[in-house]
C-alpha cells in the first residue's frame, strides 16, 4: 500500500479558540468576578445590607462611608448590590439547568417517537412557545406564596418550550442523517443511538443556548421580583432594588435603581458573550 | 472576429477569518460570438466562481483582486451595481445549477416571466404575459397557460430549468452563462435540456459559456473547451482536439477517470481498473490533492483502457497476471446470497395537520431479484425509481410492506448479530454517514464490539487499524474526526467501517456519486481491489449507466418502483432491451472522441 | 385551505377546555380554604356554612368547575371575594385598558422591529448593522422595569414631553389625542423585548432571502436593488414577520403587565397583582382566563395568516 494518505491537522486547541475570542473571555472574566463577589459578599460588604439608618437616608453616590449612596431607608446601596446577585444567579442557573434537562428529553422524544406522539407533543410545545409566562408567574403566585419558587417555576415553564424546539429541530435533522441509519444497521439499539450517536451532536447547541438563557432569565426574574412576585423583602436582591429605587429615581436619586440595573445588564451580557464564545469553540 | 467576452488575468479571493482562499488565480478566457465554450473542472477548481464574477454575482465576501472582464469592449470589473445592471440580462444572461432554489417560491411563473419581460422589453402587463407564453412555448412547455399560473414548487426540476432558460433567453442576451445547468437533473432530462439550450442559442447566435464537471456534456455541446484546475486554466482548445489528444496530463487524468459505456469490453484480458498506470504517475506529480489514486496491483505499462471497443473475447478472462480470484469469472457459478422475492414498500404522505391529503406512495412495487455469491449486481434507475429504497430494504434499514428478503437463507429483518455482520451497507454521502462528533476509529471499532467481531478494546483497535490500512489510510488516523478528511477519504473510512466486520455482501448505495470524477475512479478501483482481496459480493446502486456497466457483472433496471429487467452487463446493448433501459442508454453522453495515438 | 382553517378552529375547542381547567385549578391548588381569609372571625359556624354554600365550595370539584364555568358566561364571573361585587365590573374595564395598551405595544413592536431588522439586514456586516445588533443585544438584556422608569424620567421629568403615567389627563377632555399621548411611553417601554425579537428575526430573514438563489436570479437579470428589496425580498420575508409577531404575543403581554404598575396604567396587570395580594381567586381566575383566551385567538389569527401567505397551500 504505497499511497497512504495523511489528512492535515485542522484542529486548533479549543482553549486557544476560546481565548482568541475576546468577547467570550470578557464574559467569562465578568462572571467569575460576579460569582466571586456573591460568594464573598459577607466579607466584602462594608455594611449590613439590611440595616437601615434613619440618619443617613438617600445619601448621594460618593458619600463618605457609602460609596454608592444609600436608599430611602438609609441602607447602603453598595452592600445591597454585593449581596443582591445571589438569589438571581442561583434561581436562573438552577431553573435553566432543569429546563435544559426536561427540554432535551422532550425534544428527543418528539424527534424519535412515532408520528402521533410527536405530533401532539410538538403542537403543545408550539402553543406554549409563545405563551405569556407572566400568566404562569401570576398563577403560581396565587397558588403558592410569591417567592423564589414562583421564579423557578416560571423560568422552567418559559424555557422548556424553547429548549424542546431547538433539540427537536436539531435531533430531527440528525435523525435524518445516514450515520443514524448506519448505526442501526450496525446493530445499535435505539437508546444507544440516542445517547451515544445523536446526543453528542446536540450537546453543544444545548449548552450554548442554555448559557444565553441564563442571561435572559436573570433579567426577566429581576422584573418579576420588582413586581413583588419573586424574592421578598427585606432580602437584598437586584430586582427588588429596582422597585425600591423606582420611588426615588425621578426625585433625584437615580443611583438606587440604576446600579442594580447595570449589574443585571452586565451579568446578562456576560452570559451572552460566553454563549457566543462557546459556539465558536464547540461548533468549529 | 472579436470576442464577446474577454477575461484577462482574473484573480478572486475569499477572505476568511485569519486566512484568504485564492479561488481564482489568473484566469484568461475568451468567448467568441456564437460559440459554445465549455469551462470544465472538478469541484473547487474555481470554475463557478469565475462564472459568478463575470456578472458581479460573487457570494458574500469574495472579491475580484486583479484582472479585467470585458464584454463587447466594456470593462465590467469595478462597475457599480447600477451600471452592471445595464449588461445583466440584456447583454449577458445566466442559468444556474439548481432550478429548485433559483426561482422565487412566492411568485407565479407568469409573474416572474412578466417582470423580466417588462424590465427588458418595455412592454405592457398584457404584452408581457404574451411574451411569457411565447417563451414557454419556445422552451418546449406544452401547456403554457397552466405553467404561467403555477408556482415553482408545482413544477418538476426539468420544467423549472426550462422556465429558467426562458427567463434568461427572453431578454435576448449576446452571451449566456450556464453554470452546471443539468447537474441537478436526471440523466434522461439532461440531454433534452442541453439540446434545448443549443437549439435556442443556435437560432439567435447567442454565445454560451457552459460551466460543467462532466466531459460527456463538454463533448456533446461545446466547440471549444477550457480545463480549469486550482483556480487556473491548464488547457484550452477545440473540443475534439482536447478530448482526443489532451496536452496537459491533468486533462488526460480527468478524461481517463471517467468510465465510458462499453469500456468493460475494451479491458480485454486486463484487470478491470480505471486510469492507466502512466496516467496515474502523471497525476501524482501534478496533484497537490491528497486523495491520490491507489496504484493498480499490476503496475506494468499498459495500453489505455479506451483503446478500442473490441468486445471481450469470450472465456479469455483472467489470462492476465491478476492475483486475486478473477473478477470476470463467470458469475453464474455463485449460489444466491441475497434473495428478494415479491417485495413492495409503501410510504404514507400528507394527512391531517400537514395541509395535504393523505396518500399512499408505492416506492417499490413487487420486486423479485437475487444476487449471487461473488458477483457485482448493479441496480440502476432515475431518481424516484425506487432503487435506493430497495437497497435500504435489502440492508434491513427499512421495514417492508410486503414480500420476503433473505440473506443466505435467513430473513434480514430477523437477522441476529452474527448474520447482521455479514451484510453491510455503504452510504452515498460519507459526510453524513459518519458521525461528525465521534473519532473515526471509534466509529469502526464500536460495531466490531457490538456485533461480536472483537472481544475487547485491544482487538477492536487492531482490526480497525487493519481495515483502515486496507482502504489505503494509515492506522494512525483512527483518532481523528471526520471533518479532518477529504470527501474521498471519508468514503474510504465509510468502506473501512463496513469491511472491518468481514462481511460477505456489501450494499453500495451510489458510493461515488457525491465525489469528483478522479476521486470516483480511485474509489471504484479500491472497491474492485477489495472485492478480489476479501472475496466480497456487491449490490451496487447507481444512476450513472457507464459506471454501472463498467463495475457490474449483472444489471437490474428500476423504473417507477418496478424492476423492469435484469441482464448480464455484456448484454446491455442487446436489441430486446426495455424502453426505459433504452432511454437510460440514450441519455448517456459519451466523451466519444478517440484517444491519442497511443501505445 | 378552508379545510386547513376549519381544522385549526376545531383544534381550539380542546385547547380552551384545557386552559379553563388549568385556570380553575388555581383556586383548588391554592390555600386549603379560599374564603378563610375574607371571613370574619365573629361568624358562627352556620353562617360560614351558608357562605360556603353560596360560593359552591361544598360541592365536588367537577360540579364546582361547571358552576364556575357557568358563572364566567352568565354571572359576570362570580363575586369578588375582597370587593364583594361582580368580578366582571372589576376585570372587564381593566381588561379593555390592557387590550388598548397591548394593541399599541404590538404596533410599536411590529413597526420598529421591522424597521430595525430590515435596515440592519440590508446592510449585513457593515458598521450600521453591527451598531444595530449591539443596540439589540444591550436592549434585550435591560430589565424592562428599569427601562420603563428611565423612559418616564426622560420623557416626563427631564424633557417634559409626555405625561408621567395614567391613561387620561384628569384636567383634559379625555379624548383620543390625550389617550394617544399617554400611550406612547408605556407602549414603547412594554415593546422593548418583543420589538428586539422581531428585529432579530427580520434581520435574519432579510439576510437569508438576500443570499438566496432566487434573488441571485433576479440580480442576474438586471433588476435594480430597489425593486428586488421592495418586491421580492419584501414578499418573502412577510411570512417570517407574521410568524415572529405571533410568537412575540407572549412577550407583549408580559411587557404590558410589567409596565402597567410603573406607568400607573389602570389595566389588568395592576388588578391581578392586587388580587394576588388579597387572595381574591375569582378575580385572578377571570383575569388569567381572559388573557389566555386572547393569546389563543392571536395564535389562531397568526396561523391563518401564515396559511394565506403560503403559496403551497393556495391551490390546495
Amino acid at each position: 500500500m504505497t499511497a497512504v494518505i495523511a489528512p492535515p491537522r485542522l484542529r486548533r486547541s479549543a482553549v486557544a479558540r476560546f481565548v482568541r475570542n475576546r468577547e467570550a473571555l470578557l464574559g467569562l472574566v465578568v462572571l467569575v468576578v460576579v460569582i466571586g463577589i456573591s460568594v464573598l459578599a459577607p466579607w466584602l460588604a462594608p455594611h449590613d445590607p439590611n440595616a437601615g439608618d434613619p440618619e443617613s437616608v438617600l445619601l448621594p453616590t460618593g458619600s463618605a462611608g457609602h460609596l454608592l449612596g444609600t436608599d430611602d431607608q438609609g441602607r447602603d446601596v453598595l452592600s445591597r448590590l454585593l449581596y443582591g446577585g445571589r438569589g438571581a444567579l442561583v434561581v436562573a442557573t438552577v431553573s435553566v439547568a432543569a429546563a435544559l434537562v426536561i427540554g432535551t428529553l422532550l425534544g428527543l422524544t418528539g424527534a424519535f417517537a412515532g408520528r402521533r406522539t410527536s405530533g401532539v407533543l410538538m403542537r403543545v410545545i408550539d402553543l406554549l412557545f409563545a405563551f405569556p409566562v407572566i400568566l404562569v408567574a401570576l398563577s403560581l403566585a396565587a397558588i403558592v406564596q410569591p417567592g423564589p419558587g414562583v421564579l423557578i417555576g416560571t423560568v422552567v415553564f418559559g424555557a422548556v418550550p424553547y429548549v424542546t424546539r431547538i433539540v427537536y429541530a436539531e435531533a430531527k435533522i440528525e435523525r435524518g442523517k445516514d450515520y443514524v441509519e448506519a448505526a442501526r444497521s450496525l446493530g445499535a439499539s435505539e437508546p444507544a443511538i440516542l445517547l451515544t450517536e445523536v446526543l453528542p451532536n446536540l450537546v453543544s447547541s444545548v449548552v450554548i443556548y442554555g448559557t444565553s438563557l441564563v442571561g435572559i432569565n436573570i433579567v426577566f426574574t429581576a422584573s418579576l421580583s420588582a413586581l413583588g412576585l419573586g424574592i421578598q423583602p427585606p432580602n437584598p436582591d437586584w430586582g427588588r432594588m429596582l422597585a425600591e429605587g423606582a420611588k426615588v429615581l425621578v426625585t433625584g436619586s437615580p443611583g438606587v435603581a440604576t446600579f442594580p440595573a447595570v449589574a443585571i445588564l452586565l451579568v446578562a451580557l456576560a452570559f451572552n458573550w460566553l454563549g457566543d464564545g462557546l459556539r465558536d469553540v464547540l461548533n468549529p | 472576429m472579436t470576442a464577446v467576452l474577454t477575461v484577462d488575468g482574473l484573480h478572486v479571493d475569499f477572505p476568511l477569518p485569519g486566512d484568504v482562499v485564492h479561488a481564482v488565480r489568473g484566469v484568461d478566457l475568451e468567448v467568441r460570438p456564437g460559440e459554445v465554450l465549455a469551462l470544465v473542472g472538478e469541484s473547487g477548481s474555481g470554475k463557478s466562481v469565475t462564472a459568478a464574477s463575470i456578472l458581479g454575482l460573487l457570494p458574500g465576501t469574495a472579491r475580484i483582486t486583479a484582472g479585467s472582464i470585458r464584454f463587447e469592449g466594456n470593462e465590467l470589473v469595478g462597475l457599480p451595481e447600477k451600471r452592471l445592471n445595464v449588461f445583466r440580462g440584456a447583454g449577458i444572461g445566466m442559468i444556474f445549477q439548481d432550478p429548485v432554489t433559483s426561482l422565487d417560491p412566492s411568485f407565479t411563473i407568469g409573474s416572474q416571466l412578466g417582470d423580466t419581460a417588462r424590465l427588458h422589453l418595455r412592454v405592457s402587463r398584457d404584452e408581457a404575459r404574451e411574451v411569457g407564453r411565447t417563451w414557454l412555448d419556445r422552451v418546449g412547455i406544452t401547456d403554457p397557460e397552466r405553467v404561467l399560473r403555477s408556482y415553482p414548487h408545482e413544477l418538476s426540476g426539468g420544467m423549472r430549468q426550462r422556465v429558467m432558460i426562458a427567463l434568461a433567453g427572453l431578454s435576448g442576451p449576446k452571451l449566456l452563462i450556464a453554470d452546471e445547468p443539468t447537474t441537478a437533473l436526471d440523466a434522461t432530462v439532461q440531454k433534452q435540456i442541453l439540446d434545448l439550450l443549443l437549439d435556442l442559442t443556435g437560432e439567435t447566435g447567442t454565445a454560451v459559456l457552459l460551466i460543467t464537471h462532466d466531459f460527456g456534456v463538454v463533448s456533446h455541446t461545446s466547440s471549444r473547451v477550457a480545463v480549469m484546475r486550482e483556480g487556473a486554466i491548464v488547457e484550452v482548445g477545440e473540443t475534439a482536439q482536447v478530448l482526443g489528444a489532451p496536452e496537459h496530463p491533468y486533462t488526460r487524468t480527468l478524461i481517463d477517470s471517467v468510465p465510458e459505456i462499453g469500456q468493460r469490453h475494451s479491458a480485454g484480458g486486463q484487470e478491470r481498473r480505471l486510469l492507466s498506470a502512466a496516467a496515474h504517475t502523471a497525476r501524482v506529480h501534478l496533484s497537490s490533492e491528497t486523495d491520490s489514486p491507489r496504484p493498480s496491483p499490476s503496475p506494468r505499462p499498459s495500453p489505455s483502457p479506451r483503446s478500442g471497443r473490441s468486445p471481450r473475447p469470450g472465456g479469455s478472462a483472467g489470462l492476465g497476471d491478476s492475483t486475486g480470484p478473477n473478477v470476470l469469472a463467470s458469475p453464474a457459478a455463485g449460489r444466491p446470497i441475497l434473495e428478494i422475492s415479491r417485495v413492495s414498500k409503501d410510504f404514507t404522505v400528507g394527512g391531517l395537520g400537514t395541509g395535504r391529503h393523505k396518500a399512499t406512495l408505492r416506492a417499490v412495487d413487487d420486486v423479485t431479484l437475487s444476487v449471487r455469491r461473488g458477483e457485482i449486481f448493479g441496480l440502476i434507475g432515475e431518481s424516484g425509481s425506487g432503487k435506493s429504497t430497495l437497497a435500504r430494504l435489502a440492508g434491513g434499514l427499512l421495514p417492508r410492506t410486503a414480500g420476503k428478503i433473505n440473506f443466505d437463507g435467513t430473513d434480514v429483518a430477523a437477522a441476529g448479530r452474527e448474520l447482521r455482520r455479514r451484510f453491510q451497507y455503504v452510504f452515498q454521502d460519507a459526510t453524513t454517514a459518519l458521525n461528525p462528533r465521534i473519532k473515526v476509529g471509534d466509529q469502526i471499532a464500536r460495531p466490531l464490539l457490538r456485533l461480536g467481531k472483537a472481544t475487547g478494546r485491544r482487538q477492536a483497535a487492531e482490526l480497525t487499524g487493519r481495515a483502515l490500512d486496507l482502504v489505503g489510510l494509515s492506522a494512525g488516523y483512527a483518532d481523528r474526526y471526520p471533518r479532518e478528511f477529504s470527501g474521498g477519504q471519508r468514503q474510504r473510512v465509510s468502506i473501512a467501517r463496513a469491511i472491518a466486520l468481514e462481511p460477505d455482501l456489501l450494499i453500495l448505495d451510489e458510493p461515488t456519486s457525491a465525489l469528483d470524477v478522479s476521486t470516483q475512479a480511485t474509489i471504484l478501483n479500491l472497491l474492485l481491489d477489495l472485492k478480489d482481496e476479501l472475496d466480497l459480493t456487491y449490490l451496487f446502486i447507481g444512476h450513472n449507466l457507464a459506471v454501472i456497466e463498467f463495475v457490474c457483472d449483472r444489471i437490474g433496471v428500476m423504473h417507477q418502483g418496478s424492476l423492469i429487467e435484469t441482464f448480464s452487463a455484456d448484454e446491455l446493448f442487446a436489441a430486446d432491451r426495455q424502453p426505459a433501459t433504452r432511454a437510460l442508454l440514450d441519455a448517456v453522453l459519451p466523451i466519444g472522441a478517440p484517444t491519442t495515438t497511443k501505445g | 385551505m378552508t379545510r386547513q382553517i376549519l381544522w385549526r378552529l376545531v383544534n381550539l375547542v380542546p385547547l380552551l377546555f384545557v386552559i379553563s381547567l388549568l385556570v380553575f385549578f388555581i383556586s383548588q391548588a391554592g390555600p386549603a380554604d379560599p374564603i378563610k381569609d375574607v371571613l370574619s372571625q365573629k361568624m358562627s359556624a352556620e353562617q360560614i356554612e351558608q357562605i360556603r354554600q353560596a360560593y359552591g365550595l361544598d360541592q365536588t370539584a367537577w360540579s364546582q368547575y361547571l358552576h364556575w364555568l357557568r358563572d364566567m358566561f352568565t354571572n359576570g364571573g362570580g363575586i369578588s371575594l375582597s370587593v364583594r361585587s361582580p368580578v366582571s365590573g372589576i376585570v372587564y374595564p381593566a381588561f379593555l385598558n390592557t387590550l388598548i395598551l397591548g394593541a399599541a405595544t404590538t404596533v410599536v413592536t411590529v413597526v420598529l422591529g421591522v424597521l430595525i431588522g430590515f435596515a440592519a439586514g440590508i446592510r449585513h456586516g457593515r458598521p450600521a448593522d453591527r451598531a444595530a445588533m449591539l443596540f439589540v443585544q444591550i436592549g434585550s438584556n435591560l430589565p424592562i422595569y428599569w427601562f420603563g422608569l428611565i423612559i418616564i424620567w426622560l420623557t416626563a421629568v427631564r424633557w417634559n414631553w409626555l405625561p408621567a403615567g395614567g391613561m387620561h389627563d384628569l384636567r383634559g377632555d379625555g379624548g383620543f389625542g390625550d389617550l394617544l399621548l399617554h400611550l406612547i411611553a408605556p407602549a414603547f417601554a412594554a415593546s422593548l423585548v418583543s420589538m428586539l425579537i422581531v428585529a432579530r428575526f427580520v434581520r435574519a430573514a432579510v439576510i437569508e432571502s438576500a443570499q438566496s438563489d432566487y434573488i441571485r436570479t433576479y440580480r442576474s437579470q438586471g433588476f435594480g436593488r430597489a425593486a428586488i428589496l421592495g418586491k421580492h425580498i419584501g414578499r418573502n420575508i412577510l411570512p417570517p414577520i407574521v410568524n415572529t409577531t405571533g410568537l412575540t404575543v407572549g412577550s407583549v403581554i408580559t411587557g404590558v403587565v410589567f409596565v402597567e404598575t410603573i406607568f400607573s396604567w389602570p389595566g389588568l396587570g395592576s388588578v391581578l397583582l392586587n388580587a394576588i395580594a388579597g387572595s381574591d381567586y375569582p378575580v385572578i381566575q377571570s383575569g388569567i382566563l381572559l388573557v389566555a383566551v386572547v393569546f389563543v385567538v392571536v395564535n389562531l389569527i397568526t396561523d391563518v395568516l401564515l396559511d394565506l401567505l403560503n403559496p403551497r397551500l393556495r391551490h390546495a
